[in-house]
C-alpha cells in the first residue's frame, strides 16, 4: 500500500518544467508568492553579468595598456630644449585636429607634459600596430 | 545632434552593470575607454587630458588632499574622453572649469556627467529627503557618495531639499554664484567684487580664520550677502564656508534656517 504513495520526484520536476517551458509566468508567480519581484531578481541578475564582464574587460585592458605604455616610455626621448612657442607650433603641426584649450596660457614645463604624452601615444599606436602586424 | 551628459552617465552605468555609483572606480571606467591614469605633479591644474587614436592619457595632480575631489577630477575628464574626443583632443582642468564659472560649453558638459555619474539625481534626492539642510549633511553626503563638498554643494542647489545660495570667490573677489530656484533673494551684480567685510569668507581672507567643523555654520545677516527689498527685514542667515587654500578659494554656503 505504501509503495502506491510514492511520490515520483523527476516526474514532477519533468512536469514543472514542461509546464513552465510553455508558460513561463508561473515561475514568477511562484517567486512572487514566495515574496520575491522577479523583475527585479532578473534585473539583478542582468547587472551582476554585465558587472563580471566589465571587470574582466577592464583586467584585460589596464594589462595591454600599461605594457603598451612602458614600452613607448623606454623608447622615448625625454630631453627637448624647444622654446614655449617652437613647443607650441610642434604640437599644431603633429596634431592639426587637435582641440586645444587653455594651451596658451599653459607653461613651458606644462606644454612639454603635453608634447611628451602625445607623443607617447603616437609611440603607442605604432607600437601595437606593429605587435598586431 | 546635441548630447546630453546626464543620459549618457545614466547609460554607461546601465551598460556596466554598476548598480552602486558609490562604489565605481572611475579609473577602472577610464581603463575600459583605453585610458591610462597617472598621478603627477600638476602646478598649474588639477587634471589634464589628452587623447589621440582613440587613447588617452588621464594626468591628475598628486598635490590634491582629499580622494573624494581626485574622484570628481578623474570623473570629468572621462567625461571629455566620452563626449567631446572626436580622434583627437586635449584637456587642461583647473579650479575655474572644476567649478563651471568660465562656462564653456564643453567644461559644463563634462561636469554634468561627472555629477550624474558619481551622484545620480534620483539617489541624490532620495538621501536629501527628511533632512535638514547643516554643513554636516553636505559632509555625509559626500562621504556618502564618494565626491567633493563642492560638487555635493552645487548638485544641492539642483536637486536638494532646502534653498541654499553658493558664492566662489578667489583671492578675495567673487567669481560666481549659484543658487536655488526656490531661494528668493535678489543678489545685485556682485562678480569681480570683493567679498562682503561682514561675511564668514572675508574671515578667512584678512585673518586666515578657518572654523572647527562644529562651529563650521556661522551666522550673518540677510545684507551680509543680499540686497534687502522694500519690505524685506534683515533676518539671519548662515554661512558655511568651504576653503581651498592651494588656489586661495572659497565657496560661501548661504542658507536660510
Amino acid at each position: 500500500m505504501m509503495e502506491n504513495k510514492k511520490i515520483n520526484v523527476d516526474g514532477l520536476i519533468d512536469s514543472l518544467l514542461n509546464m513552465t517551458k510553455n508558460h513561463p509566468e508561473i515561475l514568477d508567480d511562484m517567486l512572487r508568492e514566495r515574496g520575491y519581484n522577479p523583475e527585479q531578481l532578473e534585473r539583478n541578475g542582468i547587472a551582476q553579468i554585465k558587472g563580471l564582464m566589465f571587470r574582466a574587460q577592464v583586467n584585460q585592458k589596464k594589462q595591454q595598456q600599461e605594457n603598451l605604455y612602458a614600452k613607448a616610455l623606454s623608447r622615448f626621448e625625454t630631453a627637448k630644449a624647444d622654446t614655449k612657442e617652437v613647443i607650441l607650433s610642434l604640437l599644431r603641426e603633429r596634431a592639426p585636429k587637435l582641440q586645444f584649450r587653455n594651451l596658451e596660457k599653459l607653461e613651458e614645463d606644462d606644454l612639454k607634459e603635453i608634447l611628451n604624452e602625445s607623443d607617447i601615444l603616437d609611440l603607442m599606436e605604432q607600437i601595437d600596430k606593429s605587435d598586431i602586424a | 545632434m546635441k548630447v546630453n551628459p546626464a543620459v549618457i552617465a545614466k547609460n554607461l552605468l546601465n551598460d556596466l552593470g554598476l548598480n552602486d555609483p558609490c562604489a565605481v572606480d572611475i579609473e577602472d571606467l577610464i581603463i575600459y575607454h583605453n585610458g591610462i591614469v597617472r598621478e603627477v605633479n600638476l602646478p598649474n591644474c588639477d587634471g589634464r587630458m589628452i587623447m589621440k587614436h582613440g587613447r588617452a592619457i588621464v594626468s591628475v595632480s598628486s598635490a590634491i588632499e582629499y580622494p573624494q575631489k581626485r574622484r570628481f577630477v578623474l570623473a570629468h575628464e572621462l567625461g571629455h574622453i566620452l563626449l567631446h574626443s572626436e580622434n583627437e583632443a586635449s584637456f587642461t582642468d583647473d579650479d575655474s572649469t572644476l567649478e563651471g564659472y568660465k562656462k564653456g560649453p564643453q567644461e559644463v558638459e563634462a561636469n554634468d556627467f561627472a555629477s550624474e555619474l558619481l551622484m545620480p539625481e534620483s539617489l541624490f534626492r532620495e538621501c536629501c529627503f527628511r533632512n535638514k539642510f547643516t554643513p554636516e549633511l553636505i559632509r555625509s553626503l559626500s562621504e556618502k557618495f564618494n565626491t567633493s563638498l563642492t560638487s555635493i554643494v552645487y548638485r544641492f542647489i539642483d536637486y536638494g531639499n532646502h534653498p541654499i545660495c553658493a558664492f566662489y570667490s578667489k583671492n578675495g573677489k567673487i567669481q560666481y554664484w549659484k543658487k536655488s530656484n526656490d531661494f528668493k533673494v535678489w543678489i545685485p551684480d556682485k562678480n569681480k567684487l570683493d567679498v562682503p567685510s561682514d561675511s564668514v569668507a572675508n574671515e578667512y581672507y584678512t585673518y586666515n580664520r578657518i572654523y572647527r567643523k562644529k562651529d563650521s555654520a556661522q551666522e550673518i545677516s540677510k545684507s551680509t550677502w543680499f540686497t534687502l527689498g522694500k519690505y524685506d527685514e534683515d533676518t539671519p542667515m548662515y554661512e558655511f564656508c568651504i576653503i581651498t587654500p592651494r588656489y586661495n578659494t572659497v565657496l560661501s554656503v548661504v542658507w536660510e534656517k
